[in-house]
Formats: C-alpha cells, sequence, structure tokens
C-alpha cells in the first residue's frame, strides 16, 4: 500500500538526535538571584542516573521523556517562603512539551512557549526545556517574583521549536485544550488510560501519541492516536484492542464507558472511547483520520 | 490481564461497603495469605477478604491544618477497638505486640507531607503499653535497612496521597526504604513492590497498617508531586492488618475525590502495584468488593457510599 504519512513528519527520531550533555549547560542557565530571593546554597545539577538523589519515585515521568539535565535552585527570603526553580534539559523539544502537557491544568500564563501559574506553581516549556517553580504559600510578592524569575529563565533558554504536530491532528471541535496529553512512551499512555495496561496495545516501550478529551467532564469521549513503527505492527495492536471487545475496524462498539471506533490511518491507532452515540463515535473517528492525513502530509 | 482497581463498580463497592456496616465482617485473618517459607507466587484464594476500619472526626485537623492529638488518639484506639472486636483499646493493643517483641515504626518523612512527629510519638506510647521500652522503640523512614533491621514487629504508618508514578503513596510502597536500591522497583508503575514484602529483612513483620488521610493528597504534580491545591481536610484514618485493602481503599478515596474535584476522574498511574500484592505475592486482598469497610464517626463528606 502506497503510504500517505511521511515517515518523518513525526519527531520522533529528534529524541536521539538533539543529544547534548547538559548538566553544564543547565547550571549555567539558572539565575544568580530572583529579584529580593537569593540562592539559598549552589545549584544542585542531576543527570538521568543521579536525579533519584533528588527526587526518587517522581523521576520516572521525566525520565519518560527522555529527561537529560536537571538544575534545581532554591531562593530563600527572609520572612517569605522559599521559590524552588528545577530546570529541565530534555533531549528534545517534543519531550519539554509533553512533559508540560503531561501535568496541565490551568491556561497560559504567557512565559515561553508554553505556560501555567496556579497557587505558587510556575510550569512552562521552551525549546529542549521545561521549567516547575513551586513556592509553598502565595504572600505578597511571591508571585511577581516568579514571574520575573520565569521570564529570566525563558530569556535563557534560546528560541523556541516548533510544536510536534501531532497534537493538531485532535478535531478542534469540543476538544479542551487543557487535557491534550502528548506522550511520548507506552507506560505514559497505560499511566492515563486503564484498557492499555499490560501492553494491551502492543506497542514499544517508545512511542508517540497524544490524548485528548472532549465535551464535559465525566460525560464527554476521549480520542487517542498512536503511532507504531510500521503498519504490520499497528495492525497487530488494533487487533488486540478489538479482539476482547468484539470490535471491527472503523466500527463503533459498545462497552461499558460507552461508544467506542478504532482503526488505522496507515500506521497510527485512532481510538475513539466513550462517546454518547455510535454516530458520534464515528463522526469522531473519521474526522480525525481525515485531520492526521492533513496535518501530517 | 489484572482488572484496574478503577474498574470495579461503584455498586460492587456498595455492596460490599454495605455488608461491612451490617456487622458481615468475617474478621481480619485472612485466608489464603502466603504461608512462611513458600514461594513468591502465592495468590490470596479468590474467596479471602479483610477488614479495613475507618475513623473520621472533624475536629483532628483545624482551619490552620494543625492536629489535635487528643482527638487522634481516640479516633486510633477506637478503630484498633473495631478492628480487633474488643471493647477495651489496651486489650486491642495487645493484639499487636506483646513483651517479647521488638518493635518498630516505619514512617514516612516526605517533606510536604509526613506522618506527624506527635503521631510517632503517640505510636510509641501505645505500644510502649503493651509491656515494652518506650525509648527503645525505633521510629524512622530512610533509615529502615538499619534501624529496623532486628525489629520483630512493625507499625506500618504513613498519609495517603497520590504518586506519580505508582499511582498512590500508601502502605505498601512505604517499605520502599528497605531495599538499597529503590528505583529498582519503579518499572511497570512499580508493579513489583510487594516483593518488598517478601525480603528476610521484612517479610512477616509488619502487624499494623495505619493509612493517615488527615490531608490527603488527591492530585499531585512538579518533581515532588505536591500541589497544595489538591490537599483536602478529611479528618480520617484507616487501620488494617492487611496492606493491600488498605491501600486499595486509600487509592479509591483518591479516585473518588478527582472524580469530585474535576468532574471526572484524571487518572496519573494505575495502581496496578496493589492488585499485583495480591495476586502475586498474596499479601492481602486487592478487589473492593472482598473489603470489609467498617467507617466510625464522621461521615460528612466521607465519599465512600
Amino acid at each position: 500500500m502506497k503510504r500517505r504519512f511521511p515517515r518523518h513528519a513525526i519527531p520522533i527520531g529528534s529524541l536521539v538526535l538533539c543529544w547534548t550533555p547538559g548538566a553544564a549547560q543547565v547550571r549555567e542557565r539558572i539565575p544568580a538571584n530572583a529579584g529580593d530571593w537569593k540562592p539559598a546554597e549552589a545549584p544542585g545539577v542531576y543527570d538521568s542516573r543521579t536525579v533519584y538523589d533528588y527526587m526518587d519515585g517522581g523521576a520516572e515521568l521525566y525520565l519518560s521523556y527522555g529527561m537529560n539535565a536537571l538544575g534545581v535552585q532554591v531562593y530563600t527570603k527572609a520572612g517569605a517562603p522559599a521559590i524552588t526553580l528545577n530546570l529541565f534539559e530534555m533531549q528534545s523539544a517534543p519531550g519539554a512539551y509533553g512533559v508540560f502537557t503531561y501535568e496541565r491544568l490551568d491556561g497560559d500564563a504567557g512565559i515561553g512557549q508554553g505556560s501555567e501559574y496556579a497557587s505558587g506553581i510556575l510550569r512552562f516549556w521552551q525549546g529542549r526545556h521545561f521549567v516547575f517553580m513551586q513556592a509553598l504559600e502565595e504572600a505578597p510578592g511571591v508571585k511577581e517574583a516568579m514571574f520575573a524569575l520565569g521570564r529570566d529563565v525563558a530569556a535563557r533558554l534560546g528560541p523556541g521549536s516548533p510544536l510536534p504536530r501531532l497534537p493538531s491532528a485532535l478535531p478542534p471541535e469540543g476538544l479542551r485544550p487543557l487535557t491534550v496529553r502528548y506522550l511520548l512512551g507506552r507506560q505514559l499512555i497505560e499511566a492515563l488510560e486503564a484498557f492499555a495496561v499490560d501492553n494491551a496495545l502492543v506497542l514499544p516501550v517508545r512511542c508517540e501519541a497524544v490524548l485528548g478529551r472532549y465535551g464535559h467532564p465525566g460525560r464527554g469521549e476521549r480520542i487517542l492516536i498512536v503511532k507504531y513503527p510500521d503498519l504490520p505492527a499497528a495492525k497487530k495492536g488494533l487487533e488486540s484492542f478489538l479482539t476482547p471487545r468484539a470490535g471491527l475496524p472503523g466500527r463503533p462498539f459498545k462497552g461499558p464507558e460507552g461508544w467506542s471506533v478504532a482503526g488505522l490511518a496507515e500506521d497510527f491507532a485512532i481510538l475513539v472511547l466513550g462517546a454518547e452515540t455510535p454516530t458520534l463515535a464515528t463522526r469522531q473517528f473519521e474526522t480525525t483520520a481525515r485531520r492526521l492525513q492533513e496535518v501530517l502530509r | 490481564m489484572n482488572r484496574p482497581l478503577r474498574s470495579v463498580t461503584r455498586r460492587g463497592f456498595l455492596r460490599g461497603a454495605a455488608l461491612a456496616t451490617l456487622g458481615l465482617t468475617v474478621g481480619n485473618r485472612l485466608e489464603g495469605q502466603q504461608e512462611e517459607g513458600s514461594g513468591v507466587e502465592a495468590p490470596s484464594s479468590p474467596a479471602a477478604r479483610a477488614k479495613v476500619v475507618l475513623a473520621r472526626d472533624p475536629g483532628v485537623v483545624n482551619a490552620q491544618g494543625s492536629l489535635d492529638l487528643t482527638v487522634f488518639g481516640r479516633m486510633l484506639d477506637q478503630a484498633l477497638c473495631a478492628l480487633e472486636g474488643v471493647a477495651q483499646p489496651e486489650e486491642a493493643w495487645k493484639r499487636f505486640f506483646g513483651p517479647r517483641d521488638r518493635p518498630g515504626i516505619k514512617s514516612n518523612v516526605y517533606g510536604y507531607l509526613r506522618t506527624p512527629v506527635e503521631v510517632e510519638e503517640l505510636l510509641r506510647k501505645r505500644v510502649a503499653a503493651c509491656g515494652l521500652q518506650e525509648a527503645g522503640i525505633p521510629c524512622t523512614d530512610r533509615e529502615a535497612r538499619t534501624l529496623l533491621a532486628s525489629c520483630t514487629a512493625l507499625i506500618n504508618v504513613r498519609p495517603v496521597r497520590n504518586h506519580h508514578w505508582s499511582g498512590i503513596g500508601g502502605c505498601l510502597k512505604n517499605h520502599i526504604m528497605f531495599v538499597e536500591n529503590p528505583s529498582s522497583y519503579h518499572p511497570d508503575s512499580c508493579a513489583n513492590l510487594g516483593a518488598i514484602w517478601q525480603l528476610p529483612i521484612l517479610k512477616d513483620k509488619t502487624r499494623l497498617n495505619i493509612l493517615l488521610a488527615l490531608r490527603p493528597l488527591f492530585y499531585g504534580r512538579g518533581p515532588h508531586n505536591f500541589d497544595p491545591r489538591h490537599q483536602w481536610t478529611y479528618g480520617g484514618l484507616f487501620v488494617s492488618r492487611d496492606p493491600v485493602a488498605i491501600d486499595a481503599l486509600g487509592a479509591e478515596l483518591l479516585r473518588l475525590k478527582r472524580i469530585e474535584h474535576f468532574g471526572e476522574d484524571r487518572p496519573v498511574t494505575p495502581t496496578k502495584h496493589i492488585q499485583v500484592a495480591e495476586t502475586r505475592y498474596g499479601l492481602g486482598v486487592s478487589d473492593l468488593k472482598r473489603i470489609d469497610l467498617v467507617k466510625l464517626g464522621w461521615k460528612e463528606g466521607i465519599l465512600f457510599g
């Protein structure tokens, strides 16, 4: 079958190509001060082996997205809560974008290529970098200091990178943008979708996917697009999903959480999950397949 | 494939909880638990049941988040009495510890939500009242491999919280500090945490599990997985001899709170290690339908139907 989607359309390869030894660079990008907040001590710098010394179980999320180096600086000011800067250098810009989307909850805060702020947490990404800043209290002046620090850090990170293209294949109508999760590994998919555990989609460890939620919380459907290494692998994954559900490719079927449709577009699997009607599930599937062609052409 | 915890229906769970409230509990000794010296593969019986007691009081944590230790102590004693089916707290505690034991307390010092120091001290006193020297009861988290290695009877106590990679920071995961390289247990969503409980340093030593739900964290973010916005005052504690059942209920509590808050579940990671702790390691009961939940005290906002 003739391929309609160029294989290079998705930047998986950049995960390897963009690798640089980043510990020294991360240290250089950490500002000396955050306004009136001063460094409590020298910054901590970690790589993929030593990061467990800093956050143990939490490290796996960042490693899944290709963490290369992490710089940590705690800024303190007498009588005010400390501000902790975590500056991640990822192996690729898609990794930085992905880890930003994974825990995104709030609207854009105007820093970097994408950001959010709430309850003493400022998160943003730019290029190959993801930044997580936290103050445990929103005392007077803290938010302002965090935003100033964020802008200072962003200015040190160099130019931005193009967004991965796969997320734009999600149909925009009814999509809740803050729920879009860009995923770069099987385990990340399994973490967000219970049906996928124990590798039910027969995916390689490293793979690209996007998940979006539609309609009203608790009622709307989800759309998951997953890229397989090749068409045979995609067929195998789809079969693994459909067979236990007695489903057919591209046809709606009913499950415990509503109507679903799953099928392939070349080596991409498209899964529409939990729609209220078979018509809606089918329409979303067809729209996604069409957009996938347009976006990746 | 193991059924994920969240696939348990609300109706099914309510049926189990209803049995508990009707007094149809069958005790806390688990049938089918792994016997001494048997291999790792020891699934618990499909018929096994577990008992967990949840005690709540609106006064245990004040508006500033401070703990009222008197209220907490009363809740704990009542919970243990209900767990053991006895009237007097002293009698309940002596079911767990005696003069021949070398007791210890495995705590948790996670910076944003640690086991309160006052709770650690209270537990020391309660254990000492069973005929032991209070000063000789070690209590630690990070030094578990050294300070608790010679203990023969452990209390496992920690706050319940959402966790990046295992779905829940609960009693099963709390023993990870007994191993030299905790990150070696991270693959597959920390699925094999139950294996730690089979290590000689720990096997069959944990007598009592206490999962604090005073101010749980239902959704965390960031390197240390803490977002104060997603912490709420629940004013509760769970107790059980079964670390799997107590974690299954802890995970369900966080899931129900996420649904209440977000209008839908915002899964972070499946709590796979809870099911695996039953099916592969026989440590207890993970199926909510087979857990008898006894509820004491404050009912408002309890979330469990």
